[in-house]
Order: structure tokens, then C-alpha cells, then sequence
């Protein structure tokens, strides 16, 4: 019996021992599917927290935060619909199979840790400042500042499967992340080739004294002084008493628009450039400086060339009479003086005229046609051969008001079309109307950077205020009595349709100070593409850079500066000079000067003979004399704000100068060596450009990239080609070269390039020089680099920002 | 039958839960080496450099003191959590390894590994269209089991088993490798 029950015991503690085995492999097993699930758990809430703030911090980099307000007001919509796009992206996510769809957003952090029901999620979503320490950042001006960075937190209630037998209950979860402070260190190469000019809407003028009336205004200073075109008597004193057709008191200035050969009004297209054989564009300049003289060019195709007439445009010639004598005030400038061709009396007019009526040559005074104010005669006036002038009858000419033939393409001013612009911020592109249409009363917004004309009130009605604002003669009641249109005046347009002599409504209560100032701001907003290219620089890459990261800036503008002529081989880090492009035929034509504010008016105007600071001055913290190419070198010492402002300044009211000399081209402050200091001119020379831009990441104790102390080993190296053509011919292999170099050292090589002039032979030439293949600066420069080409001027400001998000996205 | 269970606890006990105990214990600390290596490897990755400490922004931001130092802070953070996980520090253990992969087609020479803490140097940007440039975490360390056993010597079982794991991950900023 008891054998037997011991018989029937035997194997029991096997099975006893079987079944411990299993349930502890049991155990085991159970520990190991949940603490892995956890693990994956855990995985894969930090995947899904990195994926939200990286998402979060690259969409705050894609948004617009140009030109923001006082409070930042744009940057906190960004920064808000950047955190909800980081929140969505989270929801979007995963965890183990199921959706966070429904995953709570909490605040504040504390709630993100509280444990809830099984799959429960809490995620919270901040701003951050990463100079900080990643701490949290309120929403709220002037704090949003700081919040540079998306940061991501979650807890997630894990239950597990299996170990909740063994009391093991609900577990939290808990990830972060946030995206970086992105460092760079970039350098813009930018164009101020001739070309970035050309899309702009302009009108060309002839400013003319026309004697066929009307009568002048009574009152004004010189009614009563005839008209000596009515003259009967050749060389008759011009007093009225002799040989003059009683009654006769004419003459007004009168502005003719001298019409294009096409509809079109910008600028290549009334020159109608040769884009084939000068691909670089029109050297003439929309706003002064401007070469006048070089609209009569070999790569005009227009059947008559447009030529400018420096006798016209002045009543004096400054560069063959003597400074000296009461005259003299007058010579030199422009402001006060009617046209070339007033045939009143001294001090109204001078010496020289042609009678039309008559057919003849008169003078005021006998024998003293040195003091000639206006007469093309290049036959018997020797003084005047020095201006070619084609002539469409005879050797002498008085086009007063003629315009048929290759008369009706002499000009004496070229007004850029502008129009109202908008409210604040002025969205670009802003395109003139192709025939200007007068408008009034536009206010500037408050926000209008520059001081002066905040808040004023500006009216432009026809091309007759147009023009006398543009020279300067409605910012005093002497300039605009000395100019005589006091007189009256009266202009004629020519597109769409001939209005012929109308009134132009402009009294001396038209004069209010700054209207020059308020033209050329607006002028400036009409240039293009420029305008559109340093606001798409500014807001797109230089704004957004500075508020998402931590960077230093250098520049470099570019075309084909007298140092990069000297030293084509560069570097030459500080702002140079460029040559006005008055070629060696034309020794004695004249350019505007864009110098007058805080400088002698006499000077304003100029020939080569007698040189005006643009041509001798040197350029103020640069090199060279001439027209000013801004450029800044890249500095690891110097601040943020400093490097910042020292590019951008000059669009900003704390550090604006001068901003109606346009583009603050001859400014002297350190605010110009920036981005709206260059004046469009001359080639596209590159080579000597990048040299320059590179050699900025090898500039000793400013910066380099090869030693440790000078250089910002965490940040990004990038150089940034903004150009809206193709090298000079000899210039694109030294310029490939260089970009081949920036390979080797880290730095990224983007290049943007524009073209508004729908050239399919440009665009082309862009891709290949520009472009992501080996033969390409983007894609020789490797690390990154990429070419975005712009059709349109609207798409450059992305092109900028499709940039800046590539420089600061992605790290954390 | 009581000498039988005395002999199947014996044999349960000394034979089979112990040394499962002890394997499992090894296992599960042989993963947490691993979790460290390549928790190392993953925050070294994101470094902005290899061996230097920069802070952003300059000269009292946030500090990144580079891929080597994160990683080793890091997996010696992950040690200090997890009992029975150890290993000898010095200057290649754990080893901060820069693998500069060639990319098949691209023509790029093989390059020598570069062992931390010495970096790429200054003026060797590696060219990324040519090599896939990688971190690498190795960790020689040490998992003890749970119960030691003196009288004899197995790895895992009763005594400290010693394993080497290693992690790789591609490194974020390449040109940060020089520094």
C-alpha cells in the first residue's frame, strides 16, 4: 500500500518541477515582451517628439517674419503656427499601433506627467531659447524674442500586458525634444550688374522751353520778360524795346514724353537692348547716379537712339564758362534753371538761341555765345561738339517741342513711373504702370523708415510734377521760381494716346520739403528687379536668418568695381568703387549726381570735366572713386546685431542715411556697406566676387576657417550668389574654380539666379554656370549647396527663404 | 518522495533557476550595454563637432561639447543606472570611432578610420558626396550575473561575462568633424 502510494507519488516531483520551469520561463518571457513593448514604447515617443519640434522649428524658418511690427507681432504668428503645426505632426504620430490623434494638449509642463488611463497621451508644446538653456519662452512680446526653438513634451501612460499580474501597474513615459540653434556663418554675393535696373517702368522726358505758349502766368516773377525767340532782329538786345514782335510774351517750360518704339515701357525695352550680344543689361541707371549719355549705346536696337541732351537739360555750361562772374551761381546745377533752350533774358536765360521763326542763330548780347544756353550747331560751335546730337534737319535745331524723327528720341530726364505702393509693409514686386498716371495725396505709412517722409503727404498728377520732383525743384519755392515755372507749364504725352500741351497745375504751393526725397524713395521701390531682390534679401534671407540663429554675416556686392579691375584676382573686402561708364567718346557728357543731401547743390550736376564726388570722392570706408559697390567682411568678433545691421542697416530707421540719395549710394556712415548701397552698373564680374566671398572665410583674425579660435566651428558655411545674369565671358571658369575650393572647406555654395527678362538663352546660361552639376557653382561647391532659378521677380524672395530654411532647419 | 523533492529542488534550484537567473540577469544587462552604446552613438551623431566644446551662441549659450565627450558622458550615464553593467574607462574605451564610408560609384579612395580623441583636423572636410561619414560606438565592457558563483568560473553563468557592443550612426554635421 504504502509502496504503492510512494509508486503512484514518483514523477510528481517532476511534473512539479516541469511546471515551476514552465511558469518561470513563463516569467521570463512576460519580462521580456513588456519591458521590450516599453522600450519600444519609449522609442517611439521620443521619435515622435523629435519628428514634432524638428517640424515645429523648420516650419517657423519657412514662415514670413519680414518686416515685423514693434512687437514682433509677425514672429508670434509664426512661432504660433509653427507650434501647431509641431502639435500636429505629434498627433499625427504613433504609439504601438495606435493613433496619438487624440493625444491632450496640456499646460503647464507639470501636467504632461500625469498619469492617466492606459494609451492616455499629454503633450505639450513651447517655445524655447536656446542661448538658454533651452528654457521656456512666454509667448508674449518682447519675450517671443527669444523663442527661437520649437520644444516638444509628452507622457504617455504605458499599462503593461502581462506585468500588471505581478503588481507592476501603469507606467509614464516621458520624451522631449526641441530643435537647435542653428549657427551661420554666411556670406551674400550680390549683383549690382547694369542689368538689375532694366524691368523697371520708366518714362523718358524732354524738358524743353517752348515759345509757342501759353502766356505766362500773371504774377510770376519773370512775366513780362519776352521771349526772345520773337525776336525780329538778330542779335537784338533782348529788352523788349527793339526789334521784338509786340505783344509777345511766351514761353513755358513744356514736357514732352518722348515715346517708346513699342508698349512697353521699361527700360531695355524703349532702349530695346540687345540682351544676345550684352547679356549684362542696360548700364543707364532709373534713378542717380545716372549716366545719361549711355542710353545712345551700340546695343540699343532702336531705329533712332535715345540721346540725351546735356545742353537742353541745363540752362548753363558748366564744364567751358569760367566759374566766375554773377552767372556763376547758376552754373553746375540743376536746380532753378529752366531748360537749355529759355531764350528769355539774363538771369532767366543766356547768350545763344535759335530762332525758330526766323530760321536763325541769335544771341542775346553780340559776339558772346560762350555764354550759349542752348544750340546744337555743332557745325559753328566748337564748344559744343564734344555732345554728339543727331539732328533730323539742317546742322542747327531748336527742338523746342518737336516730336517726329530722330528728334523725338532726345531727352533730357528719365523718371521712373511710380505709383501709390501700398500700405506698410510695401509688398514687392512693386511694377510701375506702364504709362505713368498721376496720382495724390499718398501718405507714406508711419513705418516708413525714413523720418522725413513718415507720415507725409506727396501728390505726383502728370509727368510735369513727375519730372520737377524728380530734379529737385519742388523742394523750395526759389528752385522752383528760379526754374521759372512759376511761368506755368504744360506737358504732352504721347502714349496711349497724344495729349498735347496740358496744363500741369503746378504753382509754387506744389513745393514742400523732401519731394525729391519722397520721389526717390518711391523710385526706389519701382526699380527692377532690385528693389525686389534686396527686399527679397533682406526679409527672405537676412530677417530670418538673424531672428531663427546664431550668425554672423558678410557681403559682397559686385559688378565690375576700378579695384576688382585692378585686382581682378581679389580680394577686396572693403566697398569699391565702379567707374560710371561714360565711355571715352563721350569725354564731355554728363552724369546725376545722386549727391545733394548735405552737399553744395552747385555740385549736383556734372561732366566728366568737371568730375562730381561720385567720379573723384573716395569711397568712404573702401576703395577706390566712383560709384559705390557696398561690401562688409565676414567678423567672428564682432556681435550679432553688429554684423546684422552692419548688411541691413541702411534699410532700417534706427540706422538710416541719407535715404534719399537712392540706394544711399555715397553714404558715409557704417551702415554703408550694405545691401541698399549698391548702385546698378556696369558687368558681372564674379570671379573677382566669390574670390572675395571665399577668401572672407580665410580673413585671419576676422575669420578662418582653418584655425580653431578664429572660426565658428558649429556653424554652417555658406556663401549665398544672387545674380540676374551670366559672368563676364572670362570670368565664369576663375569663378568655377573658386566654387570647387568651397568644396574642400565645408562651405555651401546657393545661387539664386533671376531672370525677369524671359530669356530662354539667359535662363540656360543660368542652369549651366549656376547650376547642381559638377560644372555648376551649386554643385562643384558640394556640402549642400543648390541653385534656384527665378523666372519672375515674385519668386525671389522665396528663393532667399527656400535658402535661409536650408541653413537653419534640421538640427537640434 | 522527500528525498525526491529535496534532489528536484536541488536540481530545480541549483541547476536550472539559479543559472537561468543568472543567464537572464546577463542578458538583460547585456541589452542595457548595448541600450548605452547605442544611446552614445545616437546623441553623439547630432554633435555639431567631434572634440570641441563650443557653445551656441558664443561665448555663453547652450554648450555642445562635441561627439566624443556626449558620447562617453552619456553611455557613463547609462552605466550609472544600471547596476551590473561596467567597463574600464580610458582614452579608447568606449571608443569614439569616425568612419568615413566610400560611396559606391563615386570613385573616393578607402580612408583610414579615425579613433577619438583625435579628430579629422583642421582643413579635412570630408567630402560627403563621396563617403557616408558615420559615427561609431564601441563599448568593451562587462555584464556581472545576478548571484555570483565562486567555485567555478563559466562567463554569464558565474561570473562576469565580458562582451563587446558597438553602435553606428551617421553623423549629422561632417564638416564638425574636424574640430
Amino acid at each position: 500500500m504504502n509502496e504503492r502510494r510512494i509508486r503512484n507519488q514518483k514523477g510528481a516531483a517532476v511534473t512539479g518541477l516541469v511546471i515551476a520551469l514552465f511558469m518561470f520561463i513563463m516569467l521570463a518571457g512576460f519580462f521580456a515582451f513588456d519591458s521590450s513593448r516599453l522600450q519600444m514604447a519609449q522609442r517611439e515617443l521620443t521619435a515622435t517628439c523629435d519628428a514634432a519640434s524638428l517640424a515645429g522649428t523648420a516650419m517657423l524658418t519657412s514662415l514670413d517674419i519680414a518686416n515685423d511690427d514693434a512687437t514682433a507681432s509677425k514672429l508670434g504668428t509664426a512661432q504660433a503656427q509653427a507650434c501647431a503645426y509641431a502639435r500636429n505632426m505629434f498627433q499625427n504620430g504613433n504609439m504601438l499601433g495606435r493613433s496619438l490623434g487624440s493625444a491632450n494638449v496640456v499646460s503647464p509642463y507639470s501636467a504632461v506627467s500625469t498619469i492617466g488611463s492606459p494609451g492616455d497621451c499629454n503633450v505639450m508644446i513651447s517655445l524655447a531659447d536656446p542661448q538658454q538653456q533651452f528654457a521656456g519662452v512666454a509667448p508674449v512680446y518682447p519675450d517671443r524674442l527669444n523663442g527661437r526653438a520649437i520644444m516638444c513634451y509628452a507622457g504617455y501612460t504605458y499599462n503593461p500586458v502581462f506585468l500588471g499580474v505581478i503588481g507592476v501597474g501603469k507606467v509614464l513615459l516621458q520624451a522631449n525634444s526641441g530643435g537647435g540653434l542653428p549657427q551661420v556663418d554666411a556670406v551674400l554675393v550680390f549683383d549690382y550688374s547694369g542689368s538689375m535696373d532694366d524691368a523697371t517702368s520708366v518714362t523718358f522726358i524732354r524738358r524743353t522751353w517752348d515759345s509757342t505758349g501759353p502766356a505766362p502766368v500773371g504774377g510770376s516773377g519773370s512775366n513780362g520778360q519776352l521771349d526772345n525767340s520773337v525776336l525780329t532782329t538778330p542779335n537784338a538786345v533782348a529788352d523788349g524795346s527793339s526789334g521784338a514782335l509786340p505783344g509777345a510774351n511766351h514761353g513755358v517750360v513744356h514736357y514732352i514724353e518722348v515715346p517708346p518704339p513699342g508698349s512697353s515701357h521699361r527700360l531695355s525695352d524703349y532702349l530695346q537692348h540687345d540682351y544676345v550680344a550684352s547679356p549684362n543689361g542696360v548700364q543707364l541707371n532709373v534713378l542717380p547716379p545716372q549716366s545719361l549719355p549711355v542710353s545712345d549705346n551700340i546695343y540699343s536696337m532702336a531705329a533712332n537712339k535715345y540721346v540725351f541732351d546735356a545742353n537742353l537739360r541745363v540752362n548753363s555750361l558748366p564744364y567751358f564758362v569760367p566759374r566766375t562772374g554773377a552767372p556763376a551761381a547758376k552754373f553746375g546745377k540743376e536746380y532753378g534753371t529752366p531748360p537749355g533752350n529759355c531764350t528769355l533774358a539774363y538771369p532767366f536765360g543766356y547768350g545763344k538761341f535759335y530762332n525758330e521763326a526766323l530760321g536763325l542763330p541769335m544771341d542775346f548780347t553780340a559776339g558772346v555765345n560762350v555764354n550759349a544756353a542752348y544750340n546744337p550747331n555743332t557745325a559753328t560751335v566748337i564748344f559744343l561738339q564734344e555732345h554728339p546730337k543727331t539732328a533730323a534737319t539742317g546742322a542747327i535745331r531748336y527742338p523746342a517741342y518737336v516730336n517726329t524723327g530722330a528728334d523725338q528720341h532726345v531727352y533730357t530726364d528719365l523718371v521712373v513711373n511710380i505709383a501709390n505702393p501700398g500700405s506698410w509693409p510695401y509688398a514687392q514686386p512693386l511694377n510701375g504702370p506702364t504709362n505713368f498716371v498721376g496720382f495724390s495725396n499718398f501718405q507714406f505709412p508711419s513705418q516708413e523708415p525714413d523720418a522725413a517722409l513718415a507720415g507725409q503727404t506727396f501728390s505726383f498728377e502728370n509727368i510735369g510734377v513727375l519730372t520737377e520732383a524728380a530734379r529737385g525743384n519742388l523742394d523750395l519755392n526759389t528752385y522752383f521760381n528760379d526754374a521759372l515755372l512759376d511761368r506755368g507749364s504744360v506737358y504732352t504725352t504721347t502714349s496711349p494716346a497724344v495729349v498735347s500741351k496740358q496744363n500741369t497745375s503746378m504753382t509754387v504751393a506744389h513745393c514742400a520739403p523732401n519731394y525729391q526725397k519722397a520721389y526717390q524713395r518711391l523710385a526706389m521701390l519701382y526699380s527692377q528687379p532690385i528693389a525686389t531682390a534686396i527686399d527679397g534679401a533682406y526679409g527672405g534671407f537676412f530677417q530670418k536668418i538673424n531672428t531663427l540663429t546664431d550668425c554672423r554675416f558678410g557681403f559682397v556686392g559686385f559688378s565690375n568695381s576700378s579695384q576688382s579691375l585692378a585686382s581682378p584676382s581679389g580680394p577686396n573686402f572693403t566697398s569699391q568703387g565702379s567707374a560710371h561708364q561714360l565711355s571715352p567718346d563721350q569725354p564731355n557728357s554728363f552724369f546725376v549726381s545722386s549727391q545733394y543731401s548735405g552737399r553744395t547743390i552747385g555740385t549736383r550736376f556734372h561732366s566728366t570735366n568737371f568730375p562730381g564726388p561720385e567720379y573723384t570722392m573716395a569711397i568712404s570706408g573702401g576703395a577706390g572713386t566712383g560709384f559705390r559697390q557696398p561690401r562688409r567682411a565676414l567678423a567672428k568678433p564682432e556681435s550679432q546685431n553688429t554684423s546684422y545691421t552692419g548688411v541691413v542697416g541702411g534699410l532700417q530707421s534706427s540706422t538710416l542715411n541719407a535715404f534719399c540719395a537712392p540706394w544711399s549710394a555715397i553714404a558715409s556712415t557704417p551702415a554703408a556697406n550694405g545691401l541698399e548701397n549698391g548702385t546698378p552698373l556696369s558687368n558681372t564680374a564674379t570671379a573677382e566676387a566669390l574670390t572675395t566671398a571665399r577668401a572672407m572665410f580665410h580673413n585671419g583674425a576676422s575669420y578662418d576657417i582653418a584655425t580653431l579660435s578664429n572660426n565658428r566651428p558649429a556653424a554652417k558655411h555658406a556663401i549665398v550668389f544672387f545674380t540676374d545674369g551670366v559672368p563676364d565671358s572670362s570670368d565664369a571658369g576663375p569663378t568655377l574654380t573658386q566654387a570647387q575650393g568651397c568644396k574642400g572647406e565645408g562651405i555651401a555654395v546657393f545661387t539664386i539666379g533671376l531672370d525677369v527678362t524671359n530669356n530662354p538663352v539667359l535662363q540656360g546660361s543660368q542652369v549651366t554656370f549656376l547650376g547642381n552639376l559638377p560644372s555648376g557653382l551649386a554643385g562643384a561647391s558640394g556640402n549642400g549647396g543648390k541653385f534656384f532659378p527665378c523666372a519672375s521677380a515674385s519668386t525671389v524672395r522665396d528663393s532667399f527663404s527656400a535658402v535661409a530654411r536650408r541653413l537653419t532647419q534640421g538640427q537640434r | 518522495m522527500a528525498a525526491e523533492y529535496v534532489a528536484t529542488m536541488y536540481v530545480l534550484f541549483l541547476f536550472i533557476f539559479f543559472p537561468v537567473l543568472n543567464l537572464g540577469t546577463c542578458g538583460l544587462r547585456a541589452f542595457f550595454l548595448w541600450f548605452a552604446c547605442n544611446q552614445a552613438t545616437m546623441l553623439a551623431a547630432k554633435a555639431k563637432t567631434f572634440n570641441t566644446l563650443v557653445y551656441v551662441p558664443e561665448p555663453s549659450g547652450t554648450p555642445y561639447p562635441g561627439a566624443y565627450a556626449t558620447a562617453r558622458a552619456r553611455a557613463a550615464q547609462i552605466r550609472s543606472m544600471f547596476p551590473g553593467v561596467d567597463w574600464t574607462t580610458n582614452a579608447t574605451n568606449p571608443e569614439v570611432r569616425i568612419i568615413r564610408a566610400v560611396i559606391p560609384g563615386s570613385g573616393a579612395p578607402a580612408v583610414a578610420d579615425v579613433i577619438g580623441p583625435a579628430t579629422l583636423g583642421l582643413g579635412n572636410i570630408p567630402d560627403v558626396d563621396q563617403y557616408v561619414c558615420t559615427i561609431r560606438v564601441t563599448i568593451n565592457g562587462q555584464v556581472t550575473p545576478l548571484i555570483p558563483v565562486p567555485w567555478f568560473n563559466i562567463q554569464g553563468l558565474s561570473s562576469p561575462m565580458f562582451l563587446t557592443v558597438s553602435s553606428e550612426a551617421q553623423f549629422e554635421n561632417p564638416p564638425g568633424l574636424q574640430f
